[in-house]
């Protein structure tokens, strides 16, 4: 399920951002390059994912059941309030601003997508569609700029959301920096499309602690916390045997055993991407490659069967690529 | 003018081989151009010793902004200049620290604005370590996607460091088709051979 792009621009991004890595970007890039795609096509599809869908789609997600909870409690109450508008009753005012606090690779960008699908549905917005930036996207050079940029992303993601990756670098900086005018001017969004913009704040755990902390605004402003936890060994190893299915492939049994412990001996040492489905995906498209090779070299028939397992051999010389 | 990227892993000898190769043809000092992570870009001038020993680390991602210097190469009876840049090492997977992953962004920016590709590989590392280590993922993809559209080069860097020769049959056979170009930063060998095909290139 390589995710296609529109510009390279956007993929230089997605690697700044940790989303993808190096390798998967020079992937892009080169596929951009031998068959260029009108940005128009990607959008579409993207709306065109209905609520049922949506949230079909969530329950497909291995683990992150906390946040499933959350997000079937959040399509209650809002069926729940607009039934009660119709009955006449007192409504409380609908605030979805939202909070992820978690590592790369563990489902922020995906949980928040299928919510802009999920709240298209639901009517809560017009387009559903997501918007992803960070501070260089909002922060400009001079005063003003900054103003300026940080207004046309709004406008970009009216009727939809605004996701702020790593959100606490507009704090950084301190009174001078530009990031400050660029919350200003979010929270000022904030209050002027209360019904046509969602925002969420991204980032690491930690981090979104301190920045939450630090400007006691925020809480209030974003009542919704999700928190997107590090994915244990059975969810990576779930994991990857979703994704060895979506490509066609099968681990012999004596490779899932070598994939197991490769993860197992990954996550005791403390590695910010050790929890991560990112580096499954690495490592299961580097073995894929490796089975290419191994194939190519050997001189067995390549039947159907021997097309498809991945070996222990592959696994292990995969890891070795990762260093 | 014509733009030459360096690229390759951490720690190969990219700073290195740009100060060396600057110095092979004919320059004492330089001026270096650094453009920074918001655009701008400043200078600085620098004895090319001087320049060594600050810019050159055994550590890996030590060159984390592009830097760029001019050089002036004799052809015919005029002259071509070339901009030389100097790049952040590539890695395979996500690297932990946003600042070198908006590093490693800015050296793909800067691949699609080159012309020239001068990608660089440790041949004493890959002779010491064999492809595991010395030759990743990274550098065949990167060899993939730099050759479209553009000239590119293939060096082996360290020759004169032992196992080097095995690392660069190492190389030969992995990456077939290309030109393998062995040098080495510090002895400046196989710089000549580097510089007649960056000359035919420009
Ligand atoms: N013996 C030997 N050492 C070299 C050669 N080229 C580079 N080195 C050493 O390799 C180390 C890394 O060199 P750099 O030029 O800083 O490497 P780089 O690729 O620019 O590294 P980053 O900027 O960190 O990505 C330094 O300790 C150099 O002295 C060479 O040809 N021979
Ligand atoms: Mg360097």
């Amino acid at each position: 399920m390589a995710k296609s792009f529109s510009s390279s621009r956007e993929i230089y991004q997605e690697l700044a951002k940790g989303n993808i890595s190096t390798v998967e970007a020079l992937h892009a890039l080169r596929k951009l390059q031998l068959n260029p795609m009108t940005p128009a096509a990607g959008d579409s599809r993207d709306n065109q994912v209905k609520s049922d869908d949506a949230l079909e789609e969530l329950t497909k997600l291995i683990g992150l059941e906390k946040v499933k909870n959350l997000v079937k409690e959040i399509q209650a109450y809002v069926k729940v309030q607009e039934l009660r508008r119709q009955a006449g009753l007192k409504t409380e005012p609908l605030v979805l601003h939202m909070i992820f606090k978690g590592n790369p690779g563990t489902g922020k960008t995906t949980v928040a997508r299928i919510l802009g699908n999920l709240f298209k549905e639901l009517g809560v917005l017009s387009k559903g569609h997501l918007v992803e930036v960070e501070r260089a996207d909002l922060v400009g050079e001079y005063i003003g700029h900054t103003a300026q940029r940080t207004r046309e992303q709004i406008k970009k993601a009216l009727g939809g959301i605004l996701f702020i990756d790593e959100a606490y670098s507009l704090a950084r900086g301190g009174e001078k920096d530009f990031g400050k005018e660029a919350i200003d001017t979010l929270v000022k969004a904030m209050e002027d499309n209360k019904n046509e913009l969602i925002l969420i704040l991204a980032g690491y755990q930690h981090e979104m602690d301190r920045f939450i902390r630090s400007n006691p605004g925020l809480s209030s402003r974003f009542p919704i916390v999700l928190e997107f936890p590090d994915y244990n060994l059975d969810e990576l190893m779930q994991i990857a045997q979703l994704m060895v299915e979506e490509r066609e492939y099968v681990f012999s049994p004596s490779a899932k055993e070598c994939l197991y412990y490769l993860l197992k001996s990954l996550s005791t040492n403390y590695d910010e991407n050790s929890g991560n489905a990112r580096l499954v995906r690495n490592i299961i498209e580097r073995s894929i490659r490796r089975q290419a090779v191994r194939l190519m070299a050997g001189k067995a028939k390549l039947d159907t069967e021997a097309l498809k397992v991945l070996t222990e051999a592959d696994i292990k010389a995969a890891m070795e690529d990762t260093g | 003018m014509n733009k030459c990227l360096i690229v390759g892993r951490p720690n190969v000898g990219k700073t290195a081989f740009l100060l060396s190769f600057a110095k092979y043809c004919g320059l004492k000092e330089l001026e270096i151009r650094v453009k920074t992570s918001d655009g701008t870009t400043i200078s600085k001038r620098r004895s090319i010793d001087a320049a060594y020993s600050e810019l050159v680390q055994p550590t890996s991602h030590t060159t984390q902004e592009l830097q760029s210097v001019l050089l002036d190469l004799p052809f015919g009876k005029g002259q071509k200049t070339l901009e030389l840049v100097d790049s952040s090492g590539l890695i395979d997977g996500i690297h932990p620290s946003p600042a070198i992953r908006r590093a490693m962004a800015r050296t793909l920016e800067a691949i699609a604005l080159a012309q020239i590709i001068i990608h660089i590989l440790d041949a004493a590392l890959i002779g010491l370590k064999g492809t595991g280590e010395g030759i990743g993922a990274i550098d065949w993809d990167l060899a993939e996607y730099a050759k479209q559209n553009r000239e590119y080069l293939l060096l082996a860097n360290k020759m004169d460091l032992s196992g080097a020769n095995q690392g660069l049959a190492l190389i030969r056979k992995s990456f077939t088709g290309v030109r393998v170009y062995p040098v080495s930063a510090k002895t400046m060998q196989g710089f000549k051979e580097v510089r007649r095909h960056v000359l035919r290139a420009c």
